[in-house]
């Protein structure tokens, strides 16, 4: 214990002298900086022109610098420190987002939804940072072009291949490796952007389980293993400087297996064996076409065919010998299985029909089939010694048609006021039902100054996807479904804005307050499992509506060599579903207040520094609130989720070092620690009670320092 | 994936943390209207943190359609009173105690199911002995209907020396009949309380009430199995006479729900079972209550005319009669 403080006080001061120092440095001036900072000027300027709120924008540089837990960049794991965003169960992929649900994020990568984004149970996001060019994030005022879901959306593109010479990288990190390969096809017209992502587990994990076999002998045998993979595709295609064609392909996919066997005899030498096996596979896969066409500087369009696919298969296989009754084996068989599929396509249309006008328009439709299923088969014998067999199946299937029309306009009425007006209508159907949508998107935006702008703006959107779920964790059990007779299209509506002062080059300080309102949501209300009803699934859940408000500060520091930012959250989230409590209660996810402080120092050309400290005021948990005596004491519960777990905050440091050799080569070390403090923070928790009869929380933390270090060599 | 979770497990700790408790006590009470009786149980709620106070009067109110019912029973417990409640009745109870928030429920009384057809058969395998029932309902249930069903049964064995003993229990239907069958049971199947009328409880060890939604049906059936091992094996007067034969009588009390009724059962099952919920892992769902200001519920519960199956066991034939 004394010996944890300690520690937690030297990296609290270190993290202080980092800051300070980082603060010195920044002083001196270098070309690099100042070309770093008019980059970074341009994007401000820009944000602070634009109508937009809720928007941040990451480059490649931005996503793949910094911590880097297990030696992976994570997008998702980036996205979670911005304000405005909880994070839910700790290193997992929640992205709850305004008060959203965490399902309820529109992924888009090249502009195909992603309805899976997770490895290994959340883990691990599914972009890989390496063939990222940049990525947008929305949290409110969606411009009209997105729509399909409530809370937010993250557009991330891939990189277009470079044109004229061969070049990648290799890295290897604590659990995975990843390969990145492009080049032109035809130099000048035709190129390629490969990425591929393994995990490399087995390397372990084969040997242990050879060992472990090797010392239980031949009667017990026991396998399995665990791998993820990713593959990013792009090949691009100039027909003009004007004129492009993009071929895109993603595909992602976890695998997870375990088996054991035994083998038995008796004494009359009947022998037989037990056998226990287990497996689950899940994934996504994405294709798409799309072609970029410019009519002239003032009309441009794109349009894009696609297909998008997220899929899970679990089995298990169990049987047995039973002794007494001779030769008569028990045998059970189950498997689940699910898969959305959507095929899709968007025309999307930019026009300039003069100075005062940004006009988008377009149109989308997808056609998606939604399906879930389960088998399961046992053999048992009967009386007479013959098998019985018995065989269960249930499936939910739907197929439902989506399209959408939009259009926007940017309207410049003055030199200091901007105003986008923009409608989408969506409509959907499945089976006989047919819902429609109409969602206007309004935004203003004042130039108060010319470092100072103002912003408003409302938004309506619908999702007509819902995740059905029974746990806070992102498993292959989950699956999708369309909105049905009974399962309403979800609604949200948000009214956020701003002000976005720029007070100098180097410094942007934003800060936003959003209300929204949530209806038709769905909360689980059936039984204790992680594998939810298929059929009528609609069932197991009970409608209410959420409402979400706050603010957020974001203050930035930066010269391009040195970045210190601080974000902060204040928030409020409540949910409400009569079936569950007759009031407003706090929703899970209800972090009151958030501090995330970010740095990075780029103190020589071939060494960088960065430091994240993460704070939020805990979750939410259910503690009973009374009691009774019923012979014993019985416990009571009023509100949901009436609790707030300790508060959590976290400190990651990492290290950057690149070493460019003559051939242009280079290598590049990160060392990241997660957590370097190890504050374990609290994960699940227990009430209990004194000697006295008081009663106190109980929480377990789990998730102690992690350190990694990853290899990356570019050629 | 075993390592790491190994890893996760050796470095756990505990974080002891005081809770953010400001409530105050409340009253709680069950009000339960069954088709001929009223029963109300009010209890003093302590909040976490506060001491219990046992000593309390409550003062009950139960009003039908706006018409002040009188009420039997102890000012300290349980009160009730014989009233023949019909479908549509609005019920209101109101629960105040000295310094306590006065609390108000409200319920509408349901229809009363009628059952109109019974079948059964006999499932053997070596591992499985069960009766397999179907009740067949006049109306097939909506959606927004819920359903209990409870089952009192009687054992009896007959012996040579022309004796027989006699056990009553209560019947747990959708019984795991085997590992094999466990598995395609659905996990509500299993919401199951105690309930006696007036009352309902946590465990399900004495009077087992299990809970039915729709998705129970087939249609208007609901069928189920019976443990029917124990057919004539009840044998109190052990070393008399032999056996020779047995019979048992089941009886069915299939109960129409209120909404709350059902919800706040429910929600008192996973309070108790739900340990993922527990834990924070899954949405914790037990926090029901249609009381204003207070705890617990006010709904009614209706039960249909009892159906009775009698199934009776010859030992020297070594068979069950059809």
């Amino acid at each position: 214990m004394y010996l944890c403080t300690k520690m937690k006080k030297k990296f609290v001061v270190f993290g202080l002298l980092l800051l300070l120092g980082s603060q010195a440095q920044g002083q001196i001036k270098s070309l690099q900086d100042s070309l770093d900072a008019a980059r970074i000027t341009a994007v401000r300027e820009k944000m602070r022109n634009t109508t937009q709120t809720g928007l941040m924008r990451m480059d490649a540089k931005e996503l793949k610098s910094g911590v880097a837990v297990f030696g992976t960049p994570d997008v998702i794991k980036k996205l979670q420190m911005l304000p405005g965003v909880a994070a839910g169960n700790e290193l997992m992929s929640g992205l709850y987002v305004h008060g959203g649900d965490g399902n309820d994020n529109l992924f888009l990568l090249d502009g195909i939804p992603l309805y899976n984004i997770s490895h290994f149970g959340g883990l691990f996001s599914s972009f890989n940072t390496d063939v990222i060019d940049n990525l947008d994030f929305y949290k409110s005022g969606f411009p009209a072009r997105y729509g399909g879901r409530l809370s937010s959306v993250v557009d991330v593109e891939t990189r277009e291949g470079d044109m004229e010479k061969y070049h990648g990288s290799v890295s290897l990190g604590l659990i995975d490796g990843r390969l990145q390969v492009e080049g032109p096809i035809i130099k000048g017209k035709t190129s390629f952007n490969l990425g591929l992502r393994r995990s490399w587990m087995e390397a372990i994990s084969i040997p242990a389980i050879w060992y472990a076999n090797r010392r239980n002998g031949e009667d017990q045998t026991v396998g399995g293993g665990y791998s993820m993979s990713d593959i990013n595709a792009r090949i691009t295609h100039r027909f003009s400087p004007g004129h492009t064609l993009n071929a895109c392909f993603y595909t992602g996919s976890d695998n997870l297996r375990a088996s054991q066997e035994e083998k038995l005899r008796d004494e009359e030498s009947h022998s037989g064996n037990n056998l226990m096996k287990i497996g689950v596979k899940w994934g996504s896969l994405t294709a798409s076409l799309s072609d970029k066409y410019e009519f002239s500087k003032k009309l441009r369009t794109k349009n894009v065919l696609y297909y998008s696919q997220s899929s899970s298969d679990t089995g298990y296989e169990f049987s047995f010998w039973t002794w007494n009754e001779g030769d008569r084996i028990t045998s059970m068989n189950d498997s689940d299985k699910a898969y959305v599929r959507e095929l899709g396509l968007r025309s999307d249309w930019d026009w300039y029909p003069n100075n005062y006008h940004h006009v988008r328009y377009g149109l989308s439709a997808q056609y998606h089939w939604y399906h879930s299923g389960r088998s399961f088969v046992s053999s048992t014998p009967g009386m007479d010694g013959e098998p019985i067999l018995s065989e269960d199946s249930e499936a939910t299937g739907y197929r439902s048609l989506e399209p959408a029309l939009y259009a926007e306009d940017e309207i410049f009425l003055r030199y200091n006021l901007t105003v986008n007006l923009g409608l989408r209508y969506a409509l959907f159907k499945t089976g006989s039902k047919l819902y429609h949508s109409p969602e206007p998107r309004v935004a203003f935006k004042w130039l108060i100054h010319n470092s100072l702008s103002a912003k408003l703006s409302y938004t309506r959107m619908s999702q007509f996807a819902h995740l059905v779920s029974a746990v806070y964790m992102d498993l292959p059990s989950n699956s999708w479904m369309p909105s049905t007779d009974s399962a309403r299209p979800m609604v949200s509506e948000q009214v956020a804005g701003g002000l976005y002062f720029t007070p100098h080059k180097y410094w942007k300080i934003h800060l936003e307050g959003w209300y929204k309102t949530m209806n038709h949501l769905l909360a689980y209300n059936g039984s204790n499992t992680f594998t939810p009803p298929l059929t009528e699934w609609e069932k197991s859940f009970t409608e209410g509506r959420g409402r979400s408000y706050g603010m957020e500060l974001e203050a930035t520091y930066s010269t391009g060599k040195l970045s210190l930012t601080a974000y902060y959250t204040l928030s409020w989230t409540w949910r409400r579903f009569e079936e569950l409590y007759n009031d407003w209660y706090p929703d899970r996810n209800d972090n009151r207040h958030k501090i995330n402080l970010v740095a990075s120092w780029h103190f020589t050309p071939n060494w960088s520094l960065f430091a994240n400290w993460n704070y939020h005021s805990g979750n939410r948990i259910t503690f009973p609130s009374h009691y009774i005596m019923e012979g014993s004491r019985r416990f009571l519960y009023d509100a949901p989720y009436n609790t707030r777990l300790p508060a959590y905050h976290r400190l990651d440091l990492g290290i950057d070092f690149n070493k460019t050799f003559r051939n242009g080569h280079s290598l590049g070390v990160n060392l990241s620690i997660y957590n370097a403090y190890n504050h374990l923070n609290a994960s699940l928790a227990f009430l209990e009670t004194r000697e006295d009869g008081t009663f106190y929380g109980m929480a377990y933390g789990l998730i102690p320092i992690i350190p990694t270090i990853t290899a990356t060599y570019k050629f | 994936m075993v390592a790491l979770c190994g890893l996760l497990g050796m470095s756990a700790c505990e974080i002891p943390f005081e809770i953010e408790q400001k409530g105050t006590s409340l009253i709680y009470f069950q009000a339960i209207a069954n088709q001929d009786t009223f029963v109300v149980y009010p209890r003093y709620a302590a909040a976490i943190g506060q001491p219990l106070e046992n000593d309390v009067t409550f003062d009950v109110t139960l009003q039908v359609n706006g018409e002040k019912i009188p009420l039997d029973g102890s000012e300290k417990g349980i009160r009730h009173c014989r009233y023949a409640f019909r479908e549509g009745d609005q019920v209101s109870v109101t629960v105040g105690a000295e310094g306590l928030p006065t609390v108000e429920g409200l319920t509408t009384v349901m229809k009363k199911p009628v059952v109109t057809d019974m079948s059964w058969k006999e499932v053997r395998t070596h591992e499985i002995q069960a009766t397999q029932v179907t009740l067949t309902l006049q109306h097939t249930p909506q959606d927004d209907e819920y359903y209990a069903i409870q089952i009192p049964s009687t054992s009896t064995t007959y012996y040579s020396d022309g004796t027989f003993s006699e056990y009553s229990y209560y019947e747990t239907p959708g019984y795991i009949l085997s590992s094999t069958e466990s598995l395609k049971i659905d996990p509500d199947d299993f919401l199951q309380l105690e309930y006696s009328p007036g009352r309902i409880l946590r465990n399900g060890n004495y009077r087992p009430f299990v809970l039915l939604a729709r998705k129970h049906f087939e249609g208007n059936k609901y069928s189920f199995y019976l443990n029917s091992y124990d057919i004539g094996f009840r044998d109190e007067q052990a070393n008399k006479a032999t056996p020779v034969g047995a019979k048992k009588t089941y009886r069915f009390h299939l109960y129409r729900l209120s909404p709350e009724f059902y919800r706040y059962a429910k929600a008192l099952y996973q309070s108790n079972f739900d340990f993922l919920s527990n834990m924070g892992l899954t949405p914790a769902n037990f926090t029901y209550t249609n009381n204003s200001n207070g705890l617990g519920f006010t709904g009614n519960a209706i039960a249909c005319n009892p159906v009775e199956l009698v199934v009776e066991k010859n030992f020297s034939e070594g068979s069950v009669p059809e």
